[in-house]
């Protein structure tokens, strides 16, 4: 849909968030829904859904197809050009259905219209003789896949035709083509067959709409055409990044791994690794409808690990990178709570200037925590798994009906909430980030995961919510409410940075947060000003809905939301609909008092911060550049450093001679953000890695591992141009493309990056050769402190 | 190293401790001295001890040197290093001056404590100036950026302001051939983030030449493009801001009012020129006392060794504990 800027943008409520769209396209995805047939099965569609651009983020509303349609009613029609996740662009037509008019219509591409009667190759012969011809001849166009090396892929068109009843393996009546089109295998990494391809244009929007390098297109006309890379250069030497995508994509095989980067982020796993081929994932319901290149492409991305009893699978406080799925066992999960108060990290035991810096901080976070928090009556503790611990006895077990843990530390790489330990033996399969992000992207896993969360999760989850758990303490009384939820609950999954509702706008939901973090914000005068932050068991959005109850009717407006609520990173919320809301409130007096007393704390600490003087926490800067969500800032104090770059010339020493920090970045007061990694609570950097090779491993420093394809990617989503791209040596030697004659050396792009010195011993050289007291390591909220402290010093001084 | 009340903590020790030491040394050589009709010297018990002191220290203050270029040693953080090195080496003086018996001696011995003398002294000069400097860079150069990246951003700024004026004045210059890679690059070579591009030249490059502009093109060549090269060596004129906003005040009589805006983005540029001049003056006055401290201090090591060797080998006066 074209985007007509001057057009009135509205902004519209939909699945859950806030999204901007113009005026037609809000009433389009507004409007009621269509009735129609699918092979005399009616359905009953939304004119059109809401759609991501996966590079910007951006929402648009994509019109509803016959296929979309098809998929509800559970018809299988066959695609070849057509993925969920890429523009529709109805080239193959193998989507072919009748819609009652002369000509045929390709189901990928025609919206859905009310009492439209569609006939699919199963109910039509006129579908089915098309699909037929379109079959045998695209199969006489092309050659299955060559070269020895080639791993071997499924052949989707193959498939298509053995759905059909087309015999490959007897001659067609169409004589297989001659011609050869050709092959290039100037890529180190994906060898390309131009006679195996069919032209079904999924490389070129893989390459260009899903990872936005740009650099597939089709060049020539006729029998000639083809898929070219760049300006029709060989693959490599094009700006190809090997990201892989494009083979990922291709039905046929015409694109295809030549197995050359290895990943092997396993070696030294204790139990042993083993990876699981692309075949046995795909028998996993939850792998259903996944890509089997994908799969096979990213094999060390998922391996099956197998525990004895008493064998810890991941502990409290780990950093990690994967997710586990069971397949066969029972597991512990539990809290080591009472190690972990006792404990006493060395950072707390500084001494001088930056163990006072810590010492203010410590103490500042610890009058945050004594302020009035539901936390403190918590009797559930909220984990990273299908269940919540009781506070009391804080162990549950997992079993392969729970499918799923450790989701939001693979996503949002947030150190593991508990500790998980072998119960019987156990078999589960671990997967990295970029296979889990796969799988949420699938509607089938979705829905599995969706489901688990109604049946199995609901209970422990709201006897997590402390608001629900203090309010109700008989358990009989509980069981009746959890059962009552049941059914009004509706997840909300939502992406870093969407908004669930902006200051002003009407109230519709009351939102319980499930995984992940929001911030809660408002506008003022002067900025953006955040005023609280909700993890796994909070809520919020209960304010507006109830604001028509007598006992707020004068403290605020009715009906409208007083703060804009957004995602920090990857979230799961729990919404009930408003009108669920307040029956839940009316059936439950409990709730209501507890509601409402909360929402009178909320609306006090509201107007207190309103009432604050000049040295507030107008966080609008210093959250627009990242700062909150940054471990480990390399902040220099520039009234101590003398700019001799000890620092920069330290990193260099202990990276081979390649800095990764520069000494210039963000100032706040007189302190610089040097540019280098700030090991971000959620880093950006990790999403879209086509190898996994940058990760966090057991700690806080994230890592970019020597099987990095230097594909760019992580330097591309650094927001804080922290990635550098280096090229290193790699021993080889080619013709010189400018040159005949002449060889040069072949260098390989890397990706580099602060690794905190985890290479070395894990003391950030840069802090440790600084003989002036100015390079620091601090959090983002210690440096906002230093920066409120000095502001409010040079006040002082000038009155 | 800026020492102020807010970091004080951390050298009190050194300070209590250097302090104690210095006044204990000072009562043991007046107590010596009691009854004596000159200071003692060199040769002395307590003269030896403090001068075996002083040299013991110098000896530890010169390993700061390689201490320094061993980045990724964990011997102790250089930090620690230079509070040691400020407060160790303000000890030696005394400990110096007294092992000498406040004589000057022969000329060997009179170096050595001259040029030790220097080094404390140029120790200082340089302790003096981190305290002064990085907070007037702060305040003088807000367009600071890092020293060696200088003549980069100069040419930088320079190529942006020729073509500007290409744009102004209607000729195009001749683009400088590509020059091939000696190597081959597998993977991205791009250079991304929100802090990366350059972003010049949006709001004062007009759409097309502007007429009678031409003058602007001699101005750029003859002086604009030496300063923003070279800075004030390239040309004196426009060193202060005063000088620079006559220059342009008179280049805009010259031009066209549709030039004044590309006129006033040279200006800028000009300015940010100047400013790097300032740093790069100030930043010289932050690290000159070095060629002063260094070289003294490798002479010092020299010196001092001579000293040690001529005084247990050659000295005429017994030598306590080993004669």
């Amino acid at each position: 849909m074209s985007i007509n800027l001057s057009e009135e943008i509205v902004p519209v409520v939909l699945e859950g968030q806030v999204v901007e769209l113009e005026k037609s396209a809000a009433e389009l995805l507004t409007a009621p829904r269509v009735k129609l047939k699918i092979d005399g099965i009616e359905v009953e569609m939304p004119r059109a859904t809401l759609a991501t651009d996966p590079n910007t983020g951006r929402k648009f509303p994509r019109l509803t197809t016959v296929y979309d349609a098809a998929v509800e009613a559970k018809v299988a029609v066959p695609v070849l050009c057509h993925r969920d996740h890429m523009t529709p662009v109805a080239v193959c037509r193998f989507c072919t259905v009748e819609v009652g008019g002369r000509v045929l219509a390709a189901a990928c591409h025609r919206a859905v219209e009310p009492g439209l009667d569609v006939k699919t190759h199963k109910t039509s012969a006129k579908v089915r003789k098309a699909i037929g011809v379109l079959t045998e001849l695209l199969l006489a166009d092309k050659h299955p896949p060559r070269g020895a090396h080639l791993e071997s892929e499924r052949d989707e068109l193959l498939s298509v035709a053995a759905e059909l009843g087309i015999k490959t393996d007897k001659p067609s009546r169409f004589p297989l083509t001659v011609r050869d089109r050709g092959r290039d295998e100037s890529s180190m990494v994906i060898a390309v067959d131009h006679s195996s391809c069919i032209l079904c244009d999924r490389c070129v929007r893989a390459c260009n709409e899903i990872r936005n390098n740009q650099v597939l297109g089709r060049a020539g006309k006729g029998y000639t055409a083809r898929i070219a890379f760049d300006l029709d250069n060989p693959m490599g030497e094009s700006d190809c990044v090997s990201c892989g995508e494009c083979m990922v994509s291709c039905p046929t095989g015409a694109l295809s791994n030549r197995a050359v980067v290895e990943a092997k982020p396993w070696i030294g796993a204790k139990p042993a690794a083993t990876a699981v081929n692309a075949d046995d994932l795909l028998s996993h319901p939850l792998f259903e409808g996944i890509s089997r290149a994908f799969l096979a492409w990213n094999i060390q991305s998922v391996v099956r690990r197998v525990y004895e009893p008493g064998e810890i699978v991941c502990r409290e406080g780990e950093f990690g990178s994967s997710a586990f799925i069971i397949e066969e066992g029972d597991l512990e999960i539990f809290l080591d709570a009472e190690m972990k108060h006792a404990a006493k990290s060395k950072s707390s035991q500084r001494t001088g200037i930056f163990g006072l810096v810590k010492t203010v901080v410590t103490g500042l976070a610890k009058r945050e925590t004594k302020s009035p928090d539901v936390d403190a009556r918590r009797n559930y503790i909220p984990i990273d798994a299908p269940v919540s611990l009781e506070m009391a006895r804080p162990i549950a077990t997992l079993t392969p009906a729970d499918i799923l843990f450790g989701e939001m530390t693979c996503m949002s790489s947030y150190p593991r909430s508990a500790t998980v330990r072998a119960k019987t033996r156990v078999k589960l399969l671990e997967i990295q980030r970029n296979v889990l992000y796969t799988l949420q992207r699938s509607k089938k896993a979705k829905s599995m995961l969706d489901d688990v969360y109604r049946k199995r999760s609901i209970d422990s989850h709201l006897r997590g919510v402390a608001l629900f758990a203090d309010a109700i303490t008989n358990n009989a009384e509980f069981n009746a409410f959890v059962e009552s939820m049941r059914d009004k609950v509706k997840l909300v999954r939502l992406n870093p940075g969407d908004t669930v509702f902006r200051q002003g706008d009407l109230a519709d939901n009351f939102y319980l947060v499930r995984v992940g973090f929001v911030k809660v914000s408002q506008g003022r005068p002067g900025g953006e000003i955040a005023i609280a932050y909700i993890g796994p068991g909070g809520h919020f959005g209960e304010i507006a809905l109830m604001s028509q109850l007598l006992e707020l009717a004068d403290k605020t407006l009715p009906g409208v939301r007083i703060a804009t609520v957004s995602a920090l990173d990857h979230v799961d919320l729990v919404s009930i609909a408003a009108t669920d809301f307040l029956e839940l409130l009316s059936r439950y007096p409990t709730i209501r008092a507890a509601l409402l007393k909360e929402a009178e704390r909320r609306l006090d600490q509201n107007r207190a911060l309103t009432k604050k003087g000049s040295t507030e926490i107008n966080l609008g800067e210093f959250l627009k550049q990242g700062l909150m969500d940054a471990q480990s800032l390399l902040v220099l104090d520039l009234e101590k450093c003398t700019r001799c770059d000890e620092c920069t010339k330290a990193c260099a020493d202990t990276h081979q001679g390649v800095t990764r920090l520069v000494r210039e970045g963000l100032r706040f007061e007189n302190f610089l953000v040097a540019s280098s990694c700030r090991s971000c609570l959620d880093p950006h950097c990790m999403v879209g890695c086509p190898v996994g090779s940058i990760r966090r491993r057991s700690s806080r420093e994230i890592v970019i591992e020597d099987w990095c394809i230097g594909c760019g990617k992580c330097a591309e989503n650094c927001p804080y141009g922290n990635i550098n791209m280096h090229p290193f040596p790699t021993g080889k030697k080619m013709a010189d493309p400018n040159q005949p004659g002449r060889t040069i050396p072949v260098v390989q792009q890397k990706a580099t990056m602060c690794d905190l010195c985890s290479s070395l011993d894990g003391t950030p050289s840069c802090v440790y050769a600084c003989p002036h007291d100015a390079a620091h390591r601090m959090t983002g909220g210690e440096l906002m402190t230093l920066s409120i402290r000095r502001a409010d010093r040079l006040a002082g001084t000038k009155s | 190293m800026l020492i102020t009340g807010e970091n004080f903590r951390p050298h009190v020790p050194w300070i209590i401790g250097c302090g104690l030491a210095a006044l204990a040394a000072a009562a043991w050589f007046l107590a010596e001295s009691i009854g004596l009709a000159a200071w003692p010297s060199g040769g002395s018990r307590v003269g030896l001890v403090l001068g075996l002191g002083a040299g013991l220290i110098c000896w530890f203050e010169f390993l700061l040197w390689p201490r320094k270029k061993m980045r990724t040693w964990r011997i102790g953080t250089v930090q620690l290093w230079l509070r040691a090195h400020i407060w160790l080496g303000l000890l030696a003086l005394p400990l110096a001056i007294m092992h000498t018996g406040f004589r000057l001696g022969g000329p060997l011995s009179a170096a050595t404590i001259i040029v030790f003398v220097l080094v404390i002294a140029s120790g200082a000069w340089g302790l003096l100036m981190q305290q002064l400097i990085p907070s007037r860079i702060l305040d003088l150069v807000p367009a600071e950026t890092i020293v060696s990246q200088i003549p980069h951003l100069s040419r930088l700024a320079a190529h942006d302001a020729a073509r500007l004026v290409s744009a102004v004045c209607g000729d195009s210059q001749d683009d400088e051939p590509d020059n091939y890679d000696n190597y081959l690059v597998i993977g991205a070579s791009r250079h991304v983030g929100a802090l990366q591009g350059r972003v010049l030249m949006t709001r004062a490059a007009p759409q097309e030449p502007i007429p009678d502009s031409l003058v602007l093109r001699s101005y750029f060549q003859n002086s604009l493009k030496p300063y923003l090269l070279s800075g004030r060596a390239g040309f004196p004129g426009l060193a202060h801001s005063r000088q620079a906003d006559e220059y342009f005040a008179e280049l805009r009589t010259h031009m066209p009012v549709a030039a004044h805006p590309a006129i006033a983005a040279l200006a800028d540029l000009c300015d940010q020129r100047r400013q790097w001049d300032r740093q790069a003056w100030l930043h010289g006055w932050l690290h000159a006392w070095l060629l002063i401290h260094l070289p003294l201090s490798v002479l010092l090591m020299i010196l001092l060794s001579a000293h040690v060797v001529w005084a247990l080998k050659y000295s005429t006066h017994p030598i306590p504990f080993i004669n």
